[in-house]
């Protein structure tokens, strides 16, 4: 019995440093295979000696941080840089998300570029990083009460909001019943872009505020809030969704449902709702440009390193993808996504 | 003992009637045919999954912690055989593939409780961590949307028109293990295992053979009850299920479920998710914020369980 | 041959969690530069101190035989409590005395039913974890921000170059030691958990004590919600969940043996340092937090195996 304890133990334990072990080769060669490449661009370019950028993402699970870490690390290889990625498991986790921050910071990094899960929260972590002489780049998500980050890179979630949510009101000609199935709502994210909609709501006294639920970003619970709220209400015309994901959560509750005449928006203009709007089953989306959000960051970051000058916004995506322009949206961006 | 056993689970019953009672009397909603399919709807993933978790407590070596995360990576793997365009074959087997992986995962925990004697609520904790981020790696952050339609009809379809088919799966299933653990051996074990593990030993029972199953079972339950979620939800991802382990401690609990093992029923976790899920829907019918439900949910169990501490002390009497 | 390996494995300290400190910062200073520079340890005793107050709950609870999901839960909603009287215009201490307040009233709940009927602590705890996060949801549904700078000095500041945690946690667990061996609260605790039959024979209100444990954990839970809002200068109802199981694991790692009655507070302090130090080596190597979760999926497991195998060598 107790060598059966031991062999275990032993097994356990190996299993164990081999997974940490197969993982850091992974990210070394693997899915970063740019990064393998960019050691080997590091002599013959001379620029760019090999920075170790941090890019800090909300939760490291969600399809549209892969596409931000993609461009970032395609844009790495260009510049003969790495990348390495800091995300905890859910987007709430901003304690886990501050620690990365300070630990990456012991480790020796660069420069840092961040979403971050709580704007509020992670301000002392990022001033403890500009006292470390490390450049912060936000993107995403902004984070007003830190002044010292070298640029923003993103769109204005606010405008983004604001844009896609008129677009849906002008469609319905300015009047109808909307629903906000919204996110986490003390995100600041989500505090913009659902101020962008009570903005929009004094503009355009005819479209009624049915009910205001909180789906948290995730499809699962705005499909449930949303299952609620078709119970609770006989007549609803519009609704939106905090992003992409949850309106597919809206979408698949309202199918379920069988009833019709609903449309629903969403905003981050993932291929995921790219493809639904091209099939009829979502309104319209707003793309984030997130290949952009990773790239131009890594490049700001660079450019900053290297001592050239860096513009104090860059401003990415910005489409509204509508049935008439979603194939192209998606043959453009995503070539690749099979659905 | 089972004179104990019978109170208790008629005094579950009385619970569910009164509550039942209750909400039809405060909402006269809740009655309306469409509401009442909706509530017996969104018990059914609950219900699935619950008589998983009763397999694997009636052995008494605690909880299951890892269902939720097995839902997820059982669910996420077969998701890529069960797309819109795959032939009825390749459902099957997409199908019989997420139970052997629930199946699989449910081994490794029934191994590691029995043959180590490691305490189940933390080495199944353990499992779920692993099983997750397996589920994390595999998806690698994609969604997978586009089933085919017998996996649609089974997650969001009804059957004759009105009744969600996601009822009658659970049913069923409730109907077999309700009879595999009352009239077949290796069910009758499960309980034997759980009541007195060392008179079992005595009697030639293969204790970690019936431990293994009941966790197996709880595993390949779990996958099933994924299954159908993919037909919900119309899509696979790798986060979903989170906390599902604790909703379904809770429902077997409240459905009378005895944690020292040996006592509960297929029947009883019918009763825990509906109660459970009733009191979700009066609250909804009252627009009461979802917050609350938390408090609700955490009340009825130690109402529940403390009914049974009365229950059996009545009974010693 | 066999026998001294068993006399060898007796006089071992009962610890994994120093054997895990030891490996764990040999392996991370040799494969990472800067690992051991003094802004490193800071932020590790900074970071570890919200798990050390919960690590405390569970070793509590796992003394006498029980176990204490709530924690989590319960410091997030102290926390919370605490936070929305901040705002409302509470100054920083009576903000932290409303959140004491509510979590005394869920220990008290806890301690009632866990020392007077015989429901299984699992499903109490499971109960009133519900319970907490619920009510955090209802005072407001997500993060509440601090409306004081100063709040954040208890975890990022210092007093006399020391991190304000690494006091707290220190006072603490002197304290909770020297009560331990040294009071007769101390003596009647393991023997609660070391065999309630013989306690209650020689006359030790159990139920008072069971009682006893949840209240204290209450407020140690609401220290740890303090904490880490602190580190955040925000509090958010689900902050603490997944942190019971952290503290279990930390608790079992130090030594602390399930079923009751053996094991020492520092054990689980070490624990806590030593889940803390794997985190932190993990997060500076770089490694995505989906393989940190797998590490510490195996370590759970391994660290269990041990534990048992440890009471088998014993019995």
């Amino acid at each position: 019995m107790r060598k059966n304890m031991m062999a275990a133990a032993a097994v356990l334990t190996a299993a164990a440093v081999m997974s940490g072990c197969t993982q850091s080769v992974a990210d070394a060669v693997g899915s970063g295979s740019q990064a393998a490449s960019s050691g080997a661009e590091e002599s013959s370019q001379g620029e760019g000696s090999g920075y170790r950028i941090g890019i800090f993402t909300k939760d490291s699970t969600t399809a549209f941080w892969r596409y931000v870490v993609e461009g970032a690390q395609d844009r790495a290889a260009e510049l003969g840089v790495e990348v390495v990625e800091y995300a905890p498991a859910s987007y709430t986790d901003s304690a886990g998300q501050l620690s990365m921050v300070e630990d990456s910071i012991s480790a020796g990094i660069d420069a840092i570029c961040i979403a971050a899960c709580d704007s509020t929260a992670i301000v002392p972590a990022l001033e403890k990083a500009s006292s470390a002489g490390i450049p912060v780049i936000v993107f995403n998500t902004s984070v007003p009460d830190f002044e010292d980050n070298i640029t923003f890179v993103g769109v204005d979630n606010y405008d983004a909001s604001y844009r896609v949510t008129e677009e849906l009101i002008k469609a319905h000609d300015g009047k109808g019943k909307l629903v906000l199935i919204e996110g986490d709502p003390a995100g600041y994210q989500n505090i913009e872009r659902t101020r962008a909609v009570t903005d929009l709501l004094e503009q355009y006294p005819e479209v009624e505020l049915v009910t205001r639920q909180p789906g948290y970003a995730n499809r699962e619970s705005s499909m449930n809030a949303m299952e609620n709220v078709l119970q609770a209400y006989d007549e609803i015309d519009m609704v939106w969704a905090i992003n992409d994901v949850a309106a597919m959560g809206c979408v698949q509750a309202i199918e379920g449902s069988g009833r019709t005449g609903i449309d629903v928006i969403g905003i981050d203009g993932t291929p995921e709702g790219a493809t639904a709007v091209k099939d009829g089953r979502l309104k319209y989306t707003i793309d984030q440009g997130p290949f952009d959000q990773g790239a131009l960051s890594v490049q700001a970051a660079v450019d900053y390193l290297n001592g050239e000058t860096v513009e104090d916004n860059y401003a990415t995506g910005g489409t509204i993808v509508t049935a008439e322009n979603a194939e192209a949206f998606l043959e453009e961006y995503y070539p690749d996504f099979n659905q | 003992m089972k004179g104990k056993e019978l109170l208790i689970k008629y005094s579950r019953v009385a619970i569910l009637v009164l509550i039942f009672a209750g909400a039809a009397i405060i909402s006269p909603n809740f009655l309306r045919p469409s509401n009442l399919l909706n509530v017996a709807r969104q018990s059914s993933m609950l219900l699935i999954m619950s008589l998983g978790m009763t397999c694997a407590m009636l052995l008494g070596r605690g909880v299951d912690m890892s269902v939720g995360a097995t839902l997820s990576l059982t669910s996420c793997v077969a998701a890529g055989f069960l797309r819109t365009n795959d032939s009825a074959g390749s459902v099957i087997f997409g199908i019989l593939l997420a139970v052997a992986l629930g199946m699989l995962v449910g081994t490794v925990n029934g191994l590691l409780v029995s043959f180590l004697h490691l305490p189940a609520m933390l080495v199944t904790y353990g499992v779920r961590e692993i099983i997750r981020s397996l589920a994390y790696f595999y998806m690698n952050g994609d969604v997978v949307s586009g089933f085919h339609s017998s996996v649609m009809f089974m997650g969001s379809g009804f059957v004759f028109g009105v009744i969600p088919t996601q009822i009658i799966i659970a049913l069923i299933l409730t109907v077999a293990t309700a009879w595999m653990l009352k009239h077949t051996r290796v069910g009758r074990e499960l309980y034997v295992v759980g009541a007195n593990p060392s008179a079992a030993r005595f009697s030639g029972l293969k204790v970690e053979k019936s431990v293994i199953l009941g966790f197996a079972l709880s595993g390949a339950l779990a996958a099933l009850a994924g299954i159908i979620y993919l037909g919900r939800l119309g899509a696979a991802e790798a986060e979903i299920g989170n906390d599902f382990h604790f909703q379904c401690v809770s429902a077997v609990a409240i459905g009378g479920i005895s944690f020292a093992g040996g006592a509960g029923s297929a029947w009883g976790a019918v009763i825990g998710a509906l109660i459970l899920n009733i009191l979700i829907n009066e609250m909804n019918l009252l627009g009461i914020s979802s917050y609350w439900q938390g408090t609700v949910n955490g009340v009825i169990i130690i109402i529940a369980v403390l009914l049974d501490y009365m229950v059996s002390r009545k009974k010693t009497k | 041959m066999k026998q001294n390996f068993v006399k060898i494995w007796k006089k071992m300290p009962s610890s994994g969690a120093v054997y895990g400190i030891v490996l764990f910062v040999i392996i991370f200073s040799a494969a990472i530069p800067g690992y051991l520079s003094l802004y490193n340890v800071t932020n590790i005793t900074r970071q570890a101190a919200v798990l050390c107050f919960i690590s405390m709950c569970s070793c509590l609870a796992i003394l006498t035989n029980q176990v204490d999901l709530s924690c989590g839960a319960i410091s997030s909603l102290a926390a919370c409590v605490a936070a929305r009287a901040m705002n409302g215009g509470s100054s920083i201490l009576v903000g932290c005395l409303f959140g004491i307040l509510a979590a005394l009233v869920l220990g008290l709940i806890n301690g009632l039913l866990a020392g007077y009927t015989p429901i299984p602590t699992f499903i109490i705890t499971l109960a009133t974890m519900n319970i907490a996060e619920s009510l955090g949801m209802v005072l407001q549904g997500g993060t509440i921000h601090i409306p004081y700078a100063e709040f954040a000095q208890l975890s990022e500041g210092n007093i006399l170059y020391i991190p304000v945690p690494v006091l707290l946690v220190a006072v603490l667990y002197i304290r909770m030691n020297y009560i331990l061996k040294n009071r007769r609260y101390g003596t009647y605790l393991y023997a609660v958990g070391g065999k309630e039959d013989a306690a209650w024979s020689s006359g030790i209100n159990v139920k008072k004590m069971k009682l006893s444990v949840y209240l204290i954990n209450a407020v140690l839970a609401a220290f740890a919600g303090f904490i880490y809002a602190a580190r955040l200068s925000a509090a958010n109802p689900s902050q603490g969940s997944g942190l019971e199981l952290n503290g279990i694991c930390a608790a079992v790692l130090g030594g602390v043996v399930l079923g009751g009655g053996r094991g020492s507070v520092f054990g689980a302090l070490l624990g806590a340092i030593a889940i803390s130090i794997l985190r932190n080596g993990m997060n500076m190597l770089g490694w995505r937090i989906l393989t940190q979760m797998m590490v510490i999926g195996f370590i759970l497991i391994l660290i269990l195996a041990i534990d048992v195998k440890k009471k088998e060598a014993e019995s």
